[in-house]
């Protein structure tokens, strides 16, 4: 039998019966046309050499499509075919606008578009109000001019211009006259719009008298910090200058004292964080100082050993261990951290 | 009657038919029916039927692999198909009886 990969023939036709089912929806014109292409191409390659092309073959791609639509029981096809597509209309069928244009037939955003143009009356009001009150509101001493705004210093003038103002406005709205008229008419609504928006905002902020957006504090969400930044680790030191190792840090409800993860170091070299692990297999997160081992050094630079020093010089104590925080007597004094006061609930987390 | 339906019915019980006894793809369906008589019949007609009973669940299909070339979608009767199948065979063979009546009665008027 012949082979039948598809033939610039019927990739042709089949473009064409493509374009003629443009109207059905993506999914079932994609489900319809799915074998087509090798079907066309099986009657494409085995029709005799003596045979005419495909079109006389099986009729004009619009009437194969029409009769396909008849067959699989699919509406007729309504919208004219554009066949020479033009740029407006291949972005009108790119995915966003089909969306928009899927949207804008929605049921709830229909009576939206009903509803709104049953605004302009109310619209025409509000402008013919705006164009007097917004000079009014915007002059440095307005403080008289809400709700009717005072022209020359006085209100009762004001009052009239208002008025006028609001009866040229529906005029306008309801003759709109011709092209140029209109576009007049947009430029300045737009303008308007414009203005009223920057004077809300500045009236806002003269009520408020400071910005009228307080944003959230720019404090990332670290597990511990200090005003320096986050805290990537502790060291703790006994009384007597001593670094403790494995030193186990809870806070005041018990909630074990997580730090953070330390990315960067200042000798360029990179490091893992390792944690000591409980006899069940588990890190401890929170036993401080953390170690981090080195994984990898930095070419020509020597990475730094990990040796810490307190930035300030350990306070010394006096030999009498200090009232409010009695060292058990069985300890050798002064070594021993500071037992915890009694009324003080155990960690929330067993002890690893 | 409509008679766009009735062609349309008339296709569906000639393609059932002809994979009655033996599944086939969509270009084998066309040759079996052409060579039934059918010469004038449409390959988009059998194309869109046969995606029309295979969407209304009268057939079921499934691809075969092919070393030639693409795939090919075979389609296979399936129990409600050959119920549609026996259905349809009734009506037509009332409503071909009901046709050679009138013929005859009007060629008994004609005589």
């Amino acid at each position: 039998m012949t082979t039948t990969t598809t033939t610039a023939e019927s990739d042709a036709y089949l473009a064409a019966v493509k374009e003629q089912l443009s109207d059905l929806p993506e999914e079932e014109r994609t489900d319809l046309l799915e074998d087509l292409a090798q079907h066309l191409a099986e009657i494409s390659a085995n029709r005799e050499a003596d045979e005419p092309d495909l079109t006389t073959l099986l009729g004009a791609p619009e009437q194969y499509a029409a009769e396909l639509r008849a067959a699989a029981d699919l509406p007729p096809r309504t919208a004219p075919v554009v066949t020479k597509e033009s740029f407006v209309a291949r972005l009108g069928r790119s995915g966003p606008a089909r969306l928009s244009q899927k949207l804008w037939r929605k049921p709830y955003v229909v009576q939206v578009r009903d509803f709104v143009p049953q605004l302009r009356p109310a619209w025409w009001v509000l402008r013919g109000y705006l164009v007097i009150a917004l000079p009014a509101f915007a002059a440095p001493n307005s403080t008289d001019d809400f709700p009717v705004p005072a022209v020359g210093g006085s209100n009762f003038l004001g009052f009239w211009f208002v008025v006028a103002a609001v009866v040229a406005s529906v005029w306008l709205g309801k003759h709109p006259g011709g092209k140029w008229r209109r576009r007049l008419i947009i430029g300045a609504n737009a303008v308007l719009v414009m203005f009223t928006v920057g004077l809300v905002s500045e009236v806002d902020y003269r009520m408020t008298g400071g910005p009228a957006f307080v944003s959230a504090p720019a404090v990332p969400n670290y597990e511990l910090n200090s005003p320096h930044g986050p805290v990537t680790n502790i060291f703790p030191y006994a009384p007597d200058g001593t670094p403790l190792k494995g030193i186990l840090l809870y806070d005041q409800d018990g909630r074990p004292l997580r730090s953070e993860m330390q990315h960067w170091w200042a000798d360029g070299c990179e490091r893992a964080l390792s944690f000591p692990q409980a006899a069940d297999g588990v890190g401890v997160e929170h036993s401080y100082p953390k170690s981090y081992l080195l994984t990898g050094a930095n070419g020509a630079l020597a990475c730094n050993s990990q040796s810490h020093t307190p930035g300030v010089p350990i306070p010394t104590f006096s030999p009498d261990p200090a009232p409010e925080a009695p060292s058990p007597p069985d300890q050798p004094e002064g070594v021993a951290p500071p037992a915890p006061p009694e009324e003080v609930a155990p960690p929330g987390l067993p002890q690893p | 009657m409509d008679v766009s339906q009735l062609l349309k019915g008339v296709l569906d019980v000639a393609v059932l038919a002809v994979v009655k006894d033996e599944d086939g793809y969509g270009y084998d369906v066309l040759r079996r029916l052409r060579a039934a008589g059918f010469d004038e019949i449409g390959d988009a007609s059998v194309y869109g039927t046969l995606r029309r009973l295979y969407l209304n669940g009268s057939l079921t299909s499934y691809v075969v692999p092919s070393d030639e070339g693409p795939h090919r979608k075979y389609y296979a009767i399936n129990d409600a198909g050959r119920t549609v199948l026996e259905e349809s065979i009734k009506t037509w063979r009332g409503f071909a009886d009901s046709i050679d009546q009138v013929l005859k009665l009007n060629r008994e008027v004609a005589a």
